[in-house]
Parts: C-alpha cells; structure tokens; sequence
C-alpha cells in the first residue's frame, strides 16, 4: 500500500482549550500533519494546505493575503452563528465555515474537501444563512450607522447628534429599518438586530 | 491532604458539550501527572469538568449515588464562553465550585481543577470580578424579570400585560422600575444592558427559526 498523501493543516485558535483539542484531534487522522499557532506572517508563505482558525484570525488572515486568492484555505471554525457574522466570514472569502457543534468527522471531511480546491465547505446552518440571506446592499451603510446607536438605547435625538444629521433624517431611516426587519417597533428593531447579528459589537 | 507532592492523583471526569474542548481539556490535563483522566464514571470523579448548562444542571440536582455507595462529593467546574456576569452568578448559586473561561491559560486550568479538588472555589480574575458586580447591582424581582424577557421580545406593554394577564398599567410600573434599576433612560438601552449583565434567559432554541426576510 502507498503511503496516503499528507496535508499539512495549521491550526489557529485564540482559546487554548479549543486549540489543543483541535490539534489533538486533527493529529490522529493518519493523513495529516498538524501544526499549531501562527504561520508566517504573509500567509502566501505558510506550508500548510490548509488552516483551521477561529472567526477573528480567519478574517485578519484573509484580508492580511488581500485579493490575491493564493495560499493556504481556510477553515472557520467557531460559535458564531449568527447571520451577519456567518455572512461576512463568506463574502470575506473563507473556504469552509464550521460551527463549534460540528463532530470531529465533519471537520476532517471540511479539511479534505477545501484541501482538494473544489467549491467552498459551509456547515449546515451556514449554508442555511447563506442560502436564504438579502442582497450584500440590503441595510446602507447610513442606515447600518443608524442601527448601531439604536441597539446601544440612543433617542433619534441622540443619534442624530452623534452622526451630525437631522432627527427627522434619523427618524427616516428608523422606519425604514423597521420595514426592512419587519418589526414593528424600536425595541424589537434592536432584538431582531442583535439576535441576527446585524451590528456589530 | 495539602502535602501535594505526596497527595494522590485526582480522578477527573469531563461532561462538555464541545467535541474540541473536551479533547483540549483532556489533552492538557493528561500531559500532567497529576491528574488521571477519565472517559465516563462521573460519580468516581473527584472533580467534573462540564460547559455551562450542564454544570448549573448536575450542581443543582446533584446525581445520588446507587444505594449502598458512599456518597462521594463531586466538585464541579465549568468551563465555558459564558461571560456575564448574571450567568456566572447563576452558577456559584446552583453550586458550581469552579468557574473558568475557555481562553484560560493550562496553568489555570490544572490550578483550577486543583484548587477545586481540594474543596476550595476557583474563580479566575476576570470571572471573580463580574461576580462581584452582580453583588453591586440593584435586583430586579421576579416579576421584572419576566417582564424585561418579553420585552427583550420586542413587546409593547399593552401586549406584555396580556401575555402575563395584569394591566398594562401595571406593567408600565414595572418597566419603569427595570430601567432605574439598570441605570438606562430607554427601553432598547434597558434591553441591550440586560444582555451585557447575561439578565436575559437563552429563548431562541439553538439554530432555530432566524425569519429571515426575503
């Protein structure tokens, strides 16, 4: 029998924990060669095939390699499962997407899958997320603005201050969120926001 | 029984959800002497290592032993993402001996397991800290409690008043109470505080409906 091919899989992790476990349980499969913490600081440099990295150092990777599309593929591994978290990971260019939840089995087979080049490996929420998500343009950017004051419990007097614009524009966009999410008050625009990850922290 | 180098090896079990920081847990504990890891029996367990809900759950209903067994105490220590200072306090209140966040350094780990194992309570600093803001912060009642829930739904007072059949004046009263007692002006500030304190109950079952709009 030949001897199978390796895959050198890097792992990046900003918890411990999570980081031995990951490196544990990639380093029994027989197939891969695992290494642990940061690679080269210009990742088109990195030997590994592939990275599994949480959601904050999978992002800093991709945009740190810019739109070259060359080097390492990368893995998100994480708990972030709301939509916009899941979406921005996707749009920024992440090779597969796996919440914290998915068996060890997955994960190797989301490793192979990304390894070989074929098409991106999304988790089944993600999937889900991504499927069924709005066009990128769907809140503007002003209203986005908007909204992030709103969760925090600012008044459209407050935020029209903060973003030097008129509370009658503010109110605008209010209600114009409101459609958007379809809630139908202030409060249940900041749940609905917060719940869908809509701002960010 | 303080003498460690001569004290036994102490017997963990871990319960946690999470494939990956189970196998950390135990790889980490495993590279140490000291400790002797095992798979299942959590009753022979000196100290069990669990996430968050698990470890409120067994703490609060502790597992009796078959009978004719001595009863043995099992210390428990969560291990957890679980921040706020609310859900920490939760916790230490159903009996959780230990409280760890998962960027924990290995050495707190093991100090932890140590500590704990040894009848002592292990809080790491930052956990240690929140616990002691709840201890500062005014105490919404029971009732508040639900209600501040339905709102953090997105709930009028008038349908809150109908969900918990009292008058919508009467809940009125009570938002206005929620507020003072989060220090917030507004409803939406009430709201977004009560998720930093961890005041909310996890509603949403996990991956459950997101009504996305088309």
């Amino acid at each position: 029998m030949t001897r199978p091919p390796q895959l050198t899989v890097r792992v990046c992790h900003e918890d411990l924990l999570v980081m031995a476990g990951l490196v544990a349980l990639i380093g029994q499969e027989p197939d891969f060669d695992v290494h642990a913490g940061p690679g080269p600081a210009d990742i088109r440099h990195d030997v590994a095939d592939v990275i599994v990295a949480d959601y904050a150092c999978a992002l800093g990777l991709l945009a740190a390699a810019g739109a070259a599309g060359t080097g390492p593929r990368i893995v998100v591994m994480t708990r972030r499962d709301k939509e916009g978290e899941v979406l921005q990971a996707i749009h920024g260019g992440v090779h597969g997407y796996l919440l914290q939840d998915a068996n060890p089995f997955e994960l190797m087979d989301a490793i192979r899958h990304v390894a070989r080049g074929g098409s991106r490996y999304l988790c089944k929420r993600a999937a889900m997320l991504f499927e069924s998500s709005p066009p990128r343009t769907w809140l503007t950017a002003r209203e986005e603005d908007v909204l992030r004051f709103l969760v925090k419990g600012d008044c459209n007097k407050g935020i029209a201050r903060k973003l030097d614009i008129s509370a009658n524009t503010v109110k605008a966009h209010v209600s114009r969120i409101c459609e958007k999410l379809h809630a139908s008050s202030r409060a249940q625009v900041a749940v609905k926001a917060t719940q869908r990850g809509l701002v960010r922290a | 029984m303080t003498a460690m180098a001569h004290a036994p090896q102490i017997n963990v079990a871990i319960a946690h959800h999470d494939p990956y920081v189970s196998t950390g847990i135990a790889s980490l504990l495993r590279a140490s002497t000291d400790f002797a890891v095992q798979a299942g029996s959590p009753e022979a367990a000196d100290v069990l290592v669990t996430d968050y809900a698990t470890g409120v759950l067994r703490a609060t209903a502790p597992v009796r032993p078959p009978v004719g067994r001595r009863p043995k105490a099992v210390s428990f220590l969560v291990v957890t993402d679980q921040d706020r200072s609310w859900q920490i306090r939760r916790a230490v209140d159903a009996g959780v001996r230990g409280y760890l966040l998962q960027d924990c350094s290995a050495n707190e780990l093991s100090d932890a397991v140590r500590t704990v194992a040894a009848g002592r309570r292990y809080l790491s600093r930052s956990v240690a800290e929140r616990l002691l803001d709840t201890l500062a912060q005014a105490i919404p009642t029971a009732r508040e409690l639900e209600v501040l829930q339905l709102m953090a739904r997105g709930l009028s007072n008038k349908d809150i008043g109908r969900l918990l059949g009292i008058g919508e004046g009467t809940v009125k009263t009570h938002v206005k109470a929620i507020l003072a007692k989060l220090c917030e002006p507004t409803r939406t500030g009430a709201i977004a505080e009560a998720m930093r304190r961890g005041l909310l109950m996890d509603e949403e079952p996990p991956h459950g409906d997101t009504s996305l709009a088309s």
